[in-house]
């Protein structure tokens, strides 16, 4: 029986056996896999989203006799583009997305850029845990800051209470401070310039010392070997960091909600979020598509421009070798200057946060008004409508432990699917299969976080095909949260997967090893090892996120900062500042965790 | 002992082609080199009887087994061709103790645990690494990973090993030390070993067949005696002996009714005419002679350069557009640049070649 099987089986076309061979490949079935997810949950989201932006959708009838629910129309093209509301819902969010996210950039790779050459080029003290800090305003959420801001520059005229600096000098805040571009551009620069700095001392740090060396050598002072030699290096890696960090600006959401909105100060994605809530889908998809069509042309500018795809950079493993440039007479007056910069920036907004939170009654910051209240207080109708302190509200520790939940389970099953697909795409090099993985799991980069949550609304809001109706459900923000990571988790995973895979793996094979026990025993462990860092980054941009799952929350799936945007929304001043800082501690005492798991160096996993 | 044999291989990687038709019939108990230069196909070639690599075109068996064939669209998986691999990075797993390591596939032949342990141990005394069961690669040195890899091949007892220039990586003195002992397990455990090198004094201290390849051809398959003496063409001539050899253009002439060789500035007698007039005369540099004072059939040269090495002297004398090599091997020998010497050389020990084939020319 079994030779007649076999014979049978030896009668099929040589070419066919050989296809089933390619298909059996676990690179091929993984591949295969892959691209089928990420359609479902990438491609055919956006398509759909275009589809209603040029369909009539119900609710049109309102607008125009001629809506016919389901048929191909430009209405709502035209309505954004070129009807009475255009100036109100492009044309000025559009001024002032660019406004905002030009200065931001400038003002953030000027900081940036600064602090990167000092702490790589220069004998500057303190070197290392400037470094350090440094990077702290990136772990934390864009708009912590904005709120600090609020808090120092509010004016009475519009927020009802005093910002500290009213208080303590008496000085009337001009709204421009308070509130409008102003502080956007410095608050989100105050932000990104951690970034930036990391992009660019990566870039410094792996620039080959030889290059100057022999140019000092050949008699040329200092200036001229930065002028002629270092700067034209670095161009490529600036400009990099110029694109990467105007493409993050430009879809911010939380800074420009804080800081914008009381003034009535819209940008596109603040816009696309005001559409969302009044019903409005088909504008705000138009507005989602604009953003994502932005985006990706930046993105593809920095692709042509670099070369290396995405712009990732990777930190060479020797560090720059050269000599250190003197600062002299500088060298101390600089000191003081970075450190008072790092502790504007870094300590006194969270200081801020943190004080606030305490303070019993607004308007009033002397030391006197100092209560716990809100932190552990009993329910109290004089304050804050009768909400108890954070951590006897049962409503603030289900979002804590949502948050919590959610960054942990984005972060683990982010690195394994990032594994199984740097296995899909480095097993597979060369073919078109491992490219076209490659492609789709780049696609959620392009997508600005607010956009990608008015997808998945239109998305899941019905079953589609086997996928139930996810609106509303935790699975949903977790489903979001890994896709958004894509990007960097098959990043992260293809360079573990090299150096695992190859020989290692080819051994286990030649001993005779199927290809589920060679990447239990042998791939997944090895590649593991690397991947604290990635989870740990993971988990800090999940628990800080907002942007991409405010459209997405429903009061039983609420998070800490979907909560805290509720809260400063309603005005409850301290409740906001403390739930922001408890988020603060929440993430700091995640990099601790991690890092007593695994020293771990998040500036390495970050880009 | 079993022997493998290769027919019609062809293997692509893009434009790029690595292996053109080889045919290799490596006999039961050989052990066969496959000499190279970088790029020639010979790591392919390996990785193809290994299975790591499936060919475009050919057919592969391995005893009787057929373990690849492109007409019948069989391909065998690695670990069922009763092959072992050594790699050249060793690839030992770095998260495992030498004795997991080794263990690895021996647990994959379903072997009761006391029968894994001995065979480990086993494995593990014949490359006198007795008692490292517990390392971990990395508290190993280079020579001791290196035999940790050879012994995880062995402890699964394949009938065929194949080794990826095992010894690369390690310093000149281990090298000559783990030639031998790899001769010896050879030996011992009556396989059939096909290695790969790129060092052609390995190849020729070891083998006891060597094919020489040339970009994803077989140039020659013979002994290393057979290889060193007669090679079969300029290709493997030039890339065989070190010193290189010396390969000179001449024209073959009849004189009196004696054939000689013009060599353009100096001429040689021979002792029978070739079938070709244009040809490239190959003398191994140990085969020719100094002398400090004219002599008939010596030739007059200039030293142009002189290393002494210890056991030998390696000269290069110049006449006109003429650089020869020769390597002294006479004790006291000293020459001095722009002394004049005379060469002599013995014409039985030339090749010759066809200038426009490349091929040797038999002689007599």
């Amino acid at each position: 029986m079994e030779m007649a099987v076999r014979n049978s089986w030896r009668k099929v076309r040589p070419d066919a056996r050989r296809f089933c061979r390619f298909l059996a490949r676990p690179q091929v079935i993984l591949a295969i896999l892959f691209i089928t997810l990420m359609a479902y949950l990438i491609v055919i989201p956006l398509g759909r989203m275009i589809w209603t932006s040029i369909t009539w959708q119900a609710g049109d009838e309102r607008f125009s006799k001629a809506a016919e629910q389901g048929s191909f129309t430009l209405f709502h093209w035209r309505r954004v583009f070129a009807s009475r509301i255009t100036n109100a819902m492009l044309l000025t969010p559009l001024k002032n997305t660019s406004v905002t996210a030009i200065g931001s950039t400038v003002l953030a790779l000027g900081i940036g850029s600064v602090l990167a050459w000092l702490v790589t080029r220069t004998d500057l003290p303190l070197r290392k845990p400037i470094a350090g800090l440094a990077t702290v305003p990136y772990m934390l959420p864009s708009w912590v800051l904005a709120l600090s801001w609020i808090t120092l520059f509010k004016n009475q005229r519009l927020g009802g209470t005093m910002g500290l600096l009213e208080y303590a000098t008496g000085i009337q805040v001009g709204d421009w401070l308070a509130y409008g571009p102003v502080p956007i551009i410095i608050v989100s620069s105050l932000h990104y310039y951690a970034f930036a700095f990391l992009l660019l001392s990566g870039a410094l740090v792996s620039l080959d010392s030889t290059l100057e060396e022999s140019a000092e050598l050949l008699g040329a002072s200092r200036w001229r070997v930065l002028r002629k030699i270092t700067l034209p290096l670095m161009l490529p890696a600036f400009l990099s960091a110029l694109i990467l960090t105007f493409s993050r600006t430009l879809g911010t959401f939380g800074t420009p909600a804080f800081l914008g909105r009381p003034v009535r100060y819209f940008t596109l994605s603040t816009m696309l979020y005001s559409s969302v809530k009044q019903g409005l889908f088909a504008d705000a998809f138009v507005l989602a598509i604009l953003l994502i069509v932005v985006s990706a042309i930046t993105i593809y500018l920095n692709h042509r421009l670099i070369g290396t795809r995405k712009g990732y950079h990777t930190i060479a493993g020797k560090g720059f070798r050269g000599k250190l440039t003197p600062l002299r007479g500088w060298k101390y007056p600089i000191l003081v200057l970075v450190i008072v910069f790092l502790f504007a920036s870094v300590v006194l907004p969270v200081g801020l946060l943190f004080y606030r939170s305490f303070m019993l009654v607004e308007n009033d910051y002397s030391l006197s008004n100092l209560s716990l209240q809100y932190w552990i207080g009993q329910s109290n109708l004089r304050y804050a409508e009768g909400s108890p302190g954070l951590l006897r509200d049962t409503l603030v520790l289900k979002a804590a432990w949502n948050s919590i939940r959610l960054s942990v389970l984005t972060a683990l099953l982010a690195a394994v699917i990032g594994i199984l697909l740097g296995y899909a795409i480095v097993k597979g090099r060369g073919t078109r299969l491992s490219r076209l993985v490659d492609q789709m799991a780049f696609m959620p980069y392009l997508m600005p976080s607010i956009a990608f949550g008015a997808i998945y609304i239109s998305m899941f809001a019905r079953s589609f095909g086997p996928m139930p109706a996810l609106y509303g459900t935790f699975a949903i923000l977790v489903l979001i949260s890994v896709v958004k990571h894509l990007p960097y988790s098959s990043r992260a995973g293809v360079s573990s997967v090299i150096q695992v895979a190859g020989e290692l793996e080819e051994a286990a094979t030649v001993a005779g090893a199927r290809w589920a026990h060679r990447f239990r025993k042998i791939i997944l462990p090895l590649a593991s090892s690397g991947l604290m860092s990635g989870i740990l980054l993971t988990f800090i941009t999940t628990m800080r996120e907002l942007s991409l799952i405010i459209l997405l929350v429903t009061p039983a799936t609420r998070v800490l900062t979907t909560m805290t945007f509720r809260y400063a929304e309603q005005d409850f001043g301290q409740l906001t500042d403390a739930l922001a800082a408890f988020i603060v501690i929440l993430v700091f005492a995640g990099y601790h965790v991690a890092n007593r798991i695994r020293r771990t160096d998040v500036g390495s996993a970050l880009h | 002992m079993i022997g493998l044999t290769l027919r019609g291989i062809v293997k692509h990687f893009g434009d790029v082609i690595a292996i053109d038709h080889m045919n290799l019939d490596i006999e039961p108990g050989s052990f066969l080199t496959l000499l190279g230069p970088s790029g020639c196909g010979k790591t392919t070639m390996l990785r193809s009887i290994a299975g790591l690599e499936e060919p475009d075109e050919g057919e592969i068996r391995i005893g009787d087994h057929l373990v690849f064939s492109s007409a019948e669209g069989v391909s065998v998986s690695s670990g069922k061709r009763g092959v072992g691999l050594v790699f050249q990075s060793y690839a030992l797993w770095p998260h495992m103790t030498v004795f997991d390591n080794i263990a690895f596939g021996l647990q994959l032949q379903k072997l009761s645990n006391q029968q894994v342990a001995e065979r480990v141990s086993e494995a593990l005394a014949h490359l006198q690494m007795s008692g490292m069961e517990e390392r971990y690669p990395h508290e190993l040195s280079g020579g001791q990973q290196q035999r940790v890899a050879v012994a995880r091949m062995l402890a699964t007892r394949p009938e065929v090993f194949l080794m990826d220039e095992p010894l690369s990586n390690l310093d000149a003195r281990l090298r000559m030390d783990m030639r031998a002992e790899l001769k010896r397990l050879h030996h011992l455990a009556e396989a059939t070993t096909v290695y790969v090198t790129h060092d052609q004094a390995e190849a020729l201290t070891m083998s006891t067949q060597i094919a020489v390849m040339n970009q994803g051809r077989l140039s020659q398959l013979g002994t290393p005696d057979e290889i060193y003496h007669l090679p079969a063409s300029l290709f493997v001539a030039d890339f065989i002996g070190s010193p290189k050899i010396n390969l000179l253009t001449a024209t073959a002439r009849t004189v009196d009714g004696h054939p000689r060789l013009d060599f353009g500035s100096f001429e040689m007698d021979y002792h029978s005419p070739p079938p070709v007039q244009d040809i490239v005369v190959a003398i191994r540099p140990e085969d020719i002679s100094i002398s400090f004072e004219p002599a008939p059939d010596a030739a007059p040269f200039v030293v142009y350069s002189a290393l002494p090495s210890g056991s030998e002297l390696i000269v290069q004398a110049k006449r006109d557009d003429t650089l020869l090599t020769i390597k002294e091997t006479r004790r006291g020998i000293r020459v001095a640049i722009d002394q004049p010497i005379w060469i002599q050389c013995d014409p039985t020990r030339v090749n010759l070649y066809d200038r426009k084939t490349e091929r040797l020319l038999a002689s007599e």
